[in-house]
């Protein structure tokens, strides 16, 4: 009888390693991203331009929201990019547990510095709320946490 | 993909549909708003040849040929909270006072403000 091996991990988001200010995705991580992610797939079918696609989402992408976070973190409770299927996104989850206006701004001029940096990203925030309510959202399981504990 | 003046008309008559929501129902005026913010910013890039086919399409356009932070900041605001209206629960939606003197007096009237004296027509 044939039997199948669930791998766990790949049921969770992904969490970073982190190596000082730097983050760092495990190769399986990389795989799983690229792997889940049409947008990135259709975007980068080159496999130079999607390892510098990478090694930028890594070094530039993830770093600057984990430090935003870090900034609001009396607000921020934690932070998820899905994996993105037609365009980049990532979630902010504030520690309240409706909108919280003091974050607008300061996320509408977080999403204005990437894109000025060529980063043409999505950020939303939503409110800590059950895996149930996020899920109307995004899947947390389809994403990358790069900031904050399991939730 | 509408023209500058089909876009005024749509945002002229969600305004007027949005003044006669009533209070007990916040989310409901959030999304009106946010939705004659659309047409307001979708006026606003027609009269320049863009149109814009998605949230996203329109976002991005906004900050490419209207980069101004006051006003990515109010329509981002819009945008946000009407989708926490809509996808939360109405416990964890934004209360009718911010949702009126937020969303409403101070956001949707900063982005017609700010239509009002960019358009071209």
């Amino acid at each position: 009888m044939a039997t199948f091996e669930v791998n766990t991990s790949e049921s969770r988001a992904i969490q970073l390693q982190l190596n000082g200010p730097d983050i760092i995705l495990a190769a399986e991580d990389v795989d799983r991203f690229v792997r889940n992610s049409p947008w990135v797939t259709s975007t980068y079918s080159n496999v130079l331009e999607l390892g510098n696609f990478i090694q930028r989402f890594q070094a530039e992408f993830l770093v600057a929201l984990r430090q935003w976070c870090a900034q609001y973190q009396q607000r921020v409770r934690a932070g998820f990019v899905p994996f993105p299927s037609q365009h980049l996104q990532a979630f902010v989850v504030s520690r309240s547990k409706t909108y919280d206006f003091e974050l607008s701004d300061p996320i509408a001029d977080l999403e204005m510095a990437l894109f000025e940096k060529g980063w043409n990203a999505e950020i939303l925030q939503i409110p800590l709320s059950s895996p149930e309510s996020r899920r109307h959202f995004f899947d947390e399981s389809e994403s990358i946490q790069f900031y904050g504990d399991v939730l | 993909m509408g023209t500058s003046s089909e876009h005024q008309e749509k945002a002229t008559r969600h305004l007027t549909f949005l003044a006669t929501i009533p209070d007990e129902f916040p989310e409901w005026l959030a999304t009106v708003a946010f939705y004659a913010a659309v047409e307001l910013i979708e006026k606003l890039l027609a009269d320049r040849g863009v149109h814009s086919k998605s949230h996203f399409e329109r976002k991005s356009a906004l900050r490419t040929h209207f980069p101004d932070r006051a006003l990515n900041r109010a329509y981002g605001d819009l945008y946000n909270a009407s989708l926490d209206a809509r996808y939360e629960s109405v416990d964890r939606s934004p209360t009718l006072q911010e949702v009126r003197e937020v969303l409403i007096q101070r956001r949707l009237h900063h982005v017609a403000t700010y239509v009002s004296s960019h358009s071209q027509k």
